[in-house]
């Protein structure tokens, strides 16, 4: 019987294997071969066929050498950072309140997945048509008398800090969040809330002491896709952000689309840096995680 | 002890409250929009209704229906893809130990972390070599490369939550590894599979890039009709394409919740022959 | 991971041997339908299905395209035609991915391009030939000595592409908000001083904004006839100095005190529909027209042009190098080009935008039909519009413009 379960074991550990192959070879061809060739293009490689010919291999990472582009990193990788870890909180906690008032409110449920649906380009205009100092919300405003003009609506988009293109952020991501975690948390809640409290716990120390750290891996996960999907993606910063605001996808994707091909290497280039940036926070956020494992919060 | 329950309870009551009309206010002028072609500030609700945008909508020039046909198309191809490719490999990386896992991990999860648009600008030129293929089928291929990390690590994710100590004890019974998968790892596997489905389908229909490129702008699916509307400042057809664009999500959304709720009601049936098995296993 | 590495560098291997279609048959027939006469290109059109690429943000462009040219051409020709909405730019972007690749046989038949676009497509050589020689009523109806026709942006057209129709810049305002409107740049710079907030234009590299500064170099230059030639970075350099200091003197009085500007020509549009701005612009006469006819713009919309005129150009129609169906692509254009599609196209019902025939060419009955096409209560008199005109400058300048406004002025 054990000699049979053995052999069981190990056909099923090879006939698994198998199962990895489609899904790795896919990515490898397109994901990452995608990504050699644009990188070998960004290098000035031989596929690039611009009329100029550029002497130096690196010239287009060279030219990024300057402040201006430091300092829209600055804004790109701190927007991404606060958008991420903003909707990431405000995301656990209304899943959360949701898994335990589910039962009361199953139509909340929908409302909150309702921009997990909406493309991100309609999304921005969703919010400039209401956050514009002419939008819906100064007309509230209006309406009640709180604003005289439409010049004393605050301004919210095209502003200095970008606060239009955070919430049209968090109006995507904070659902995705909850979308992400909340069925984990409906099950875990389900599986150990009457063995806390017979131990003596309250809901909110089997949230801290049995719900977050099995969910931590998901929930920090979640947030790193949340931050390297913002640090690329130029839809809402180019509709709702200031004009010098620096985003780099935004002068990315003018550089690619506007100023001749000479100049997409430069705009891969950017993107390339994106990429670097957004792997090394995910290294980070991973070697956290496992030391915080090895410091004994292991939970499976 | 009471009161401080009380404060608590009403902060919580104000947080979601909020954060629900935060989320609902923005579709309100969208619905107004729609059915209006002029709307100045401060009219808080406009004084010319008409319905023209949802005409050119449904006109020959609006293709409204071929957008949502082909959209549709795609998506399914896309979650079939996900179910073939996604499926076995999130068991091997839940189940499985071997050498060079973490890099076959981070490898397959590597667009979730990793803005696309680089390996979309590359993979223009892969595209160009897979003219033979059908144009739904070599969408959909693209849209496999963005959905894919999302499926296999939600699906991965409950494969861990699930353990191995159930199929261990099931093989143990004598089942084979088709019978494990089948009978107990399925249905415990359902809700992320669900989970997984309806972010792939909803993560499909919204694709704009990764379509053009790969079908070189020929199969016109819902973002390719919408998104050139989005720039030329045309509110009422934006918002009208925007709230047809909505219909299949949310009829996804009602088909998610409901397809939740009936395997809610199953796995207590589930719950009781796993303590079943449990005790079993313990007799054992 | 050995293993799969060599699987995956096998496939790669695979990927890079499949050398793409080289279809020669195809190459030929491209070569072939520049070579053969009318009636034969139109018998090899017949029963054919023709791509057409364009813009596709104007619901009268599409409704012109779909409602009143596909049904007729279909009709007369029994040609199919499809219309695909696409930015010049991501058209452009696919040809030269498909030429880097080799790719024979395209999806695109006919492309709707100007200015830069059409730069680039002919300088990577993208398209298909000159065919304009070809066309019937080309020959028969198009100035082909005029400048507008010759020159694109400052680029030599040399027939690569034909002529689909001309727009002029033109200033948009609320009549009831403001009673007399600026006749130069220095009288809205006045205009704008007195009333803070209520003017400003899209973001260079926006194809409108971009225009914009064009009309501020051209009152600022002495010497503007040099910009319609070859590209010179120094001729441009004081001017450019006198441009940026100009739209910097503008910048504490503009919407938003110029700490922003809308990023879109459809942003300053939302502006200007909702009342926080006073004044649009656009490279369309006709446009307020239209969007007063869709009930968009408030009725009290006109239009204006500068003393010293705005600027003008002609937009126009390529055949990409690898059309899969050149003779249908050439059928297509030609009859775009008839009296009868241009003037449909003139009425304010689907379109409303200038011909790009030569009207003395035309025949006294179209004449006659010309002459009453109502265009729209705010667009100016053909002869308002054609006495204040001033030609488009060479594509290099319009980018380094661009560039120096994103320096100078934005980040300043």
């Amino acid at each position: 019987m054990w000699r049979m379960n053995k052999m069981i074991h190990q056909l099923n550990k090879h006939k698994g294997l198998l199962g990895i192959l489609p899904a790795l070879l896919f990515m490898l061809i397109f994901f990452v071969g995608g990504a050699f060739h644009s990188l070998n293009i960004s290098l000035g490689g031989q596929d690039s066929m611009s009329m100029v010919v550029h002497q130096e291999k690196f010239w287009a990472y060279r030219e990024l050498i300057n402040s201006t582009f430091f300092r829209s990193l600055g804004v790109t990788v701190g927007m991404a950072a606060v958008v991420a870890v903003l909707s990431g909180t405000i995301g656990l906690l209304a899943a959360l309140y949701l898994a335990e008032r589910s039962k009361h409110w199953k139509w909340l449920n929908i409302i909150f997945q309702l921009p997990v649906g909406i493309p991100h380009l309609l999304s921005a205009y969703l919010f400039m048509q209401v956050l514009m100092q002419s939008g819906w919300y100064s007309r509230i405003a209006y309406y009640f008398g709180w604003i005289d003009s439409m010049e004393a609506f605050p301004v919210l988009v095209h502003d200095q800090w970008g606060t239009g293109v955070i919430m049209a952020y968090m109006w995507k991501e904070v659902p995705f969040i909850v979308l992400l975690i909340s069925p984990f948390i409906v099950k875990l809640i389900s599986d150990w809330k009457e063995q806390s409290i017979a131990l003596g716990g309250s809901f909110s120390q089997t949230v801290r002491w049995v719900i977050v750290p099995i969910l931590l891996p998901i929930w920090v996960g979640g947030m790193w896709v949340v931050f390297a999907f913002t640090i690329g993606a130029y839809e809402i910063p180019a509709l709702l952000a200031r004009t010098s605001f620096g985003s780099i996808p935004v002068t990315a994707f003018q550089e690619y689309s506007q100023f001749g091909l000479d100049r997409q290497a430069v705009a891969i280039a950017m993107n390339m840096v994106l990429a670097v940036i957004s792997f090394v926070v995910g290294s980070i956020l991973i070697y956290l995680q496992l030391q915080w494992y090895n410091r004994g919060r292991r939970v499976w | 002890m009471v009161k401080r329950l009380y404060v608590r309870r009403s902060v919580n009551v104000i947080f979601i409250t909020l954060l629900t009309l935060f989320l609902i206010f923005p579709f309100i002028p969208l619905i107004i929009w729609s059915f209006t072609k002029h709307w100045p500030w401060p009219l808080l609700l406009p004084e010319e209704w008409n319905i023209s945008s949802w005409k050119y909508l449904l006109s020959v020039s609006g293709r409204a229906l071929e957008g949502l046909s082909n959209s549709l198309i795609v998506a399914s191809l896309t979650l079939l893809g996900n179910l073939l490719l996604g499926i076995p490999a999130a068991k091997v990386l839940a189940q499985i130990e071997f050498i060079g896992k973490k890099a076959v991990f981070s490898t397959l999860l590597a667009p979730l972390f990793i803005p696309y648009t680089v390996s979309i600008i590359g993979m223009h030129d892969f595209a160009i070599r897979f003219t033979l293929l059908n144009e739904y089928v070599s969408v959909a291929f693209a849209h496999l490369i963005v959905t894919l990390p999302y499926f296999i690590a939600t699906i991965w994710f409950q494969f861990r939550l699930i353990g191995n100590k159930l199929q261990e004890a099931a093989v143990s019974l004598g089942a084979n590894r088709w019978k494990v998968f089948l009978w107990i790892e399925a249905p415990l596997l359902l809700p992320s599979v669900l989970l997984g489905s309806f972010l792939v389908v909803v993560i499909s229909l919204s694709q704009y890039l990764p379509t053009w490129i790969m079908s070189g702008g020929t199969l016109l699916t819902m973002p390719l009709i919408i998104f050139p509307f989005a720039n030329s400042g045309d509110s009422s057809i934006v918002a009208a394409y925007s709230l047809l664009f909505f219909v299949p999500v949310l009829l996804l959304l009602m088909v998610y919740f409901l397809l939740v709720r009936i395997n809610a009601k199953n796995n207590l049936q589930i719950g009781g022959e796993k303590d079943a098995i449990r005790a079993n296993k313990h007799s054992n | 991971m050995r293993k799969f590495t060599i699987i995956f560098l096998l496939f790669l291997l695979i990927l890079s041997g499949c050398s793409p279609d080289s279809n020669n048959n195809s190459k030929q027939a491209r070569e072939n339908s520049l070579n053969s006469d009318w009636k034969e290109i139109t018998a090899k059109a017949k029963g054919t299905k023709v791509n057409f690429f364009m813009w596709g943000g104007d619901e009268g462009i599409n409704r012109y395209i779909d409602e009143w040219v596909a049904p007729r051409i279909k009709e007369q020709y029994d040609i199919e035609l499809k219309r695909y909405p696409m930015d010049a730019t991501e058209f452009i972007n696919k040809l030269m991915t498909e030429k880097r690749a080799n790719k024979n046989s395209g999806d695109m038949d006919v492309l709707w391009v100007n200015g830069e676009n059409f730069k680039t497509a002919k300088q990577e050589e993208l398209l298909l030939g000159p065919f304009t020689s070809k066309l019937p009523n080309f020959k028969q109806y198009v100035d082909s000595n005029g400048k507008d026709i010759q020159y694109d942006f400052g680029f030599p057209t040399e027939g690569y592409e034909a002529p689909w129709g001309k727009v002029q810049f033109v200033f948009a305002y609320d009549s009831d908000k403001i009673s007399n409107p600026p006749k130069s740049l220095a009288e809205l710079q006045k205009w704008v001083k007195s009333n803070p907030g209520k003017f400003t234009y899209p973001a260079p590299p926006d194809f409108t904004g971009s225009a914009f500064i064009r009309h501020v170099l051209h009152e600022k230059s002495k010497n503007y006839e040099a910009y319609l030639n070859e590209y010179d970075e120094s001729a441009i350099k004081t001017d450019g100095d006198l441009v940026w200091k100009e739209l910097n003197e503008l910048e504490p009085y503009l919407w938003r005190e110029g700490k922003s500007y809308p990023q879109s020509l459809s942003q300053l549009e939302q502006l200007y529909k909702n009342g926080e701005v006073w004044m649009t612009m656009g490279y369309d006469e006709a446009n307020a027209s239209n969007l007063i006819k869709s009930g968009e713009f408030p009725k009290s919309t006109k239009t204006f042009v500068l003393d010293q005129g705005t600027l003008s150009n002609t937009h126009f129609l390529a055949i990409p190098y690898n059309a899969p169906n050149p003779n249908g692509a050439l059928v297509l254009i030609n009859s775009l080009l008839s009296p009868s599609a241009q003037l449909k196209k003139m009425e304010l019902e689907y379109w409303g935008e200038n011909m790009s025939l030569s009207v003395g060419r035309l025949s006294e009955e179209d004449k006659k039909i010309m002459d009453a096409i109502d265009r729209g209560p705010a667009t100016l008199t053909q002869q308002e519009l054609s006495s204040h005109r001033i030609p488009e400058i060479n594509a290099e300048y319009v980018q380094w413009l661009e560039r120096g406004w994103m320096k100078n002025v934005a980040n300043e």
